[in-house]
């Protein structure tokens, strides 16, 4: 049987190369916007080079909407690439489509730096350009970017990326840009970093990383947009400094958009933060080593996500009124008293379906003392716990306590957090033994050193 | 549910009649605007599509009818669907699908059928070897282009 499947196979197989090597032209009499369909999908380079097809074919690819040129990362063994600038520069010249859909240039540190890279942005910006994404990290200064730009109407994502300087005029006006990246770019001074936020009334969504090498010469950073959704931030500047000089140069970072769904602020730099109430908020990941404003965590009570960097400036913030909309909660302590901090917060959540306690900062708890009521999320909803667990007596006692008061609990996750064998062998042992109230309940003890695959796989 | 029960008839340009759920047909919006239109009973005629190409149609419509809406394991699942779907189709069928997929409206289908055609001409080789394009430049002009545009060769 399995013989006869094969021949068959073969058969169809060869009948089908005979067809393809009889059959003749046909795509080349599709109409030229099918055509152009075609080459979407097929990398820009490779496009232009359909020219000498055949006559038909001749002008086709200058029709593509969609281009994307992009330098290879300079290799680690020193050998230099050749800059794709030279190409881009020559299609472009006789590209010819009325409108650009999506125009994505990567110009790496091959670049030549006697050539006037924006030219390219601003012929962009004539096609009508919709999304732009335009990231140059060649080893001459940041540019300036053509003042068409800053008024593009078609314009719909922007996003740019490294030696750019943005030197924003008051003319400013981008009504249709509702995704803007801002990574690591500088800009001419605070007044230009606002304009441009101001500018696109429609902007859903944020994405800023600062740059740490230079400064950007934006000292207090704020994010006044009142349609955003949604805003990503990361700061690592000044990091590296002592936290003398560190708090001298400190900024600060305010932000004001109450339409706010998904909020993800990292930043490792001493600057101080002002948020402002955000009703809708969805989701928020926040690991800021400043200070934050006192209603900080209160204006991110509506989430149903958090992901908290716990350090003593968070800590006194925690109140049990917070979060009690709370279903995924994950903490990071950078303190010894946290375990109190996340009694408290554990005191109104009454739909917390998974807690998760990572140790980045290895800090242990000082205290554990049991509560007078066992919170309502661990005698209903709380169905995930995963902790890293070095088996200190208060640790010891909360992971029991833990197990002995979640009543629909599936599954705990203990990271052993120790190298020596026998110590791991007791802590099992120790875990094993507890008593687990959930009938139903999953205990999974791992190493810590396996962590890593586990936080991959976890969302 | 009821409405998705009622049934409606293509018929295609050689006369061979498909019947098919709505729900399945309308995928593609030229057979939707032609339902909200006329509101001709329920008899479809669809003048540029054979027999041959429109069941092939109507196999994708029925299968991505049937699991949008499911969770990633489908999407998985449909997007192997997907590619098994145009496999084995060789040069002529891949351009009556073309042309269905753009008569009928159905973007989807557009972009899978175009997708399988960039795919299976990755090199100027394969332009020619599977697309049987006929280079039909005279050696010199052909010369020309290449000498005008070596940047576009070069590897």
């Amino acid at each position: 049987k399995m013989l006869s499947a094969t021949t068959e196979a073969q058969k169809v197989e060869i009948s089908q190369r005979i067809q393809e090597t009889i059959c003749e032209d046909r795509i080349s009499a599709l109409p030229d916007d099918l055509l152009v369909r075609i080459l979407l999908f097929i990398p820009t380079k490779d496009v232009a080079a359909t020219m000498i097809l055949s006559k038909r074919w001749r002008i086709i690819w200058t029709m593509v909407p969609r281009l994307e040129f992009k330098d290879i990362e300079t290799s680690t063994n020193g050998e230099h690439e050749i800059s794709v600038w030279g190409f881009l520069e020559k299609f472009l010249r006789l590209h010819k489509a009325p409108s650009l859909e999506s125009l994505r240039i990567q110009l790496g540190q091959n670049c030549p730096t006697d050539v006037d890279v924006t030219k390219w942005v601003s012929n962009a910006v004539d096609g009508n350009v919709r999304k732009l994404l335009f990231d140059l990290r060649w080893s001459a200064k940041p540019v300036s970017m053509p003042n068409s730009l800053y008024t593009c109407k078609t314009l719909i994502e922007l996003e740019l990326s490294n030696k750019i300087l943005l030197d924003v005029p008051s003319s400013v006006c981008l009504p249709s840009v509702t995704t803007l990246y801002l990574w690591k770019v500088l800009y001419k001074d605070e007044a230009s970093f606002v304009k441009l936020l101001s500018s696109c009334p429609v902007l859903k969504n944020l994405d800023v990383i600062r740059c740490s090498e230079d400064d950007d010469n934006v000292k207090r950073c704020t994010v006044k947009v009142p349609s955003l959704k949604k805003f990503s931030y990361f700061s690592n500047r000044s990091s590296s400094l002592g936290n003398d000089v560190a708090d001298d140069i400190a900024g600060s970072v305010v932000l004001d958009c109450p339409a706010l769904k998904h909020l993800c602020l990292f930043d490792t730099s001493r600057d101080s933060y002002c948020i402002g109430n955000m009703p809708y908020i969805v989701e928020a990941n926040i690991t800021i080593f400043g200070s934050p404003n006192n209603n900080f965590l209160r204006y991110l009570s509506a989430a149903t996500t958090l992901y908290l960097e716990l350090n003593h400036r968070m800590a006194v913030m925690c109140k049990p009124d917070n979060f009690s909309q709370l279903v995924d909660l994950l903490i990071r302590p950078d303190d010894t008293d946290w375990l109190e901090q996340l009694m408290l917060l554990l005191k109104n959540n009454p739909k917390l379906k998974s807690l998760r306690i990572s140790s980045d900062f290895k800090n242990v708890p000082q205290k554990w003392n049991k509560p007078d009521h066992v919170p309502e999320c661990l005698a209903s909803h709380l169905e995930l716990f995963e902790i890293s667990y070095k088996g200190k007596k208060e640790e010891q006692e909360f992971v029991a306590y833990i197990l002995a008061n979640t009543k629909y609990l599936k599954e705990a996750k203990i990271f052993l957090d120790s190298k020596n064998g026998n110590k791991q062998k007791k802590m099992r042992e120790e875990l094993n033994s507890m008593f687990k109230v959930s009938p139903s309940c999953r205990l999974v003890i791992i190493n810590e050193q396996d962590r890593f695959m586990s936080f991959f796989n976890t969302p | 549910m009821s409405k998705s029960e009622k049934k409606i008839v293509l018929k295609s340009l050689d006369n061979e009649a498909f019947e098919v759920e709505k729900a399945v047909a309308l995928q593609s919006q030229t057979i939707w605007v032609m339902c909200e239109d006329k509101c001709v009973g329920n008899e479809i005629p669809l003048e540029n599509v054979t027999g041959q190409i429109l069941a092939k149609v109507i196999d994708y419509c029925k299968k991505h009818a049937v699991v949008d809406g499911d969770g990633d394991e489908s999407s998985e699942e449909l997007k192997n669907w997907d590619t098994e779907f145009t496999k084995n189709m060789d040069q002529s069928t891949l351009f009556n699908m073309i042309l269905a997929a753009n008569y009928l409206n159905i973007k989807s289908l557009l972009n899978l059928t175009c997708q399988a055609v960039a795919d299976k001409t990755k090199t100027i080789d394969e332009f020619h070897t599977f697309l049987n394009i006929e280079n039909n430049f005279t050696p010199e002009e052909e010369a020309q282009i290449c000498q005008e545009n070596l940047w576009a060769f070069d590897d």
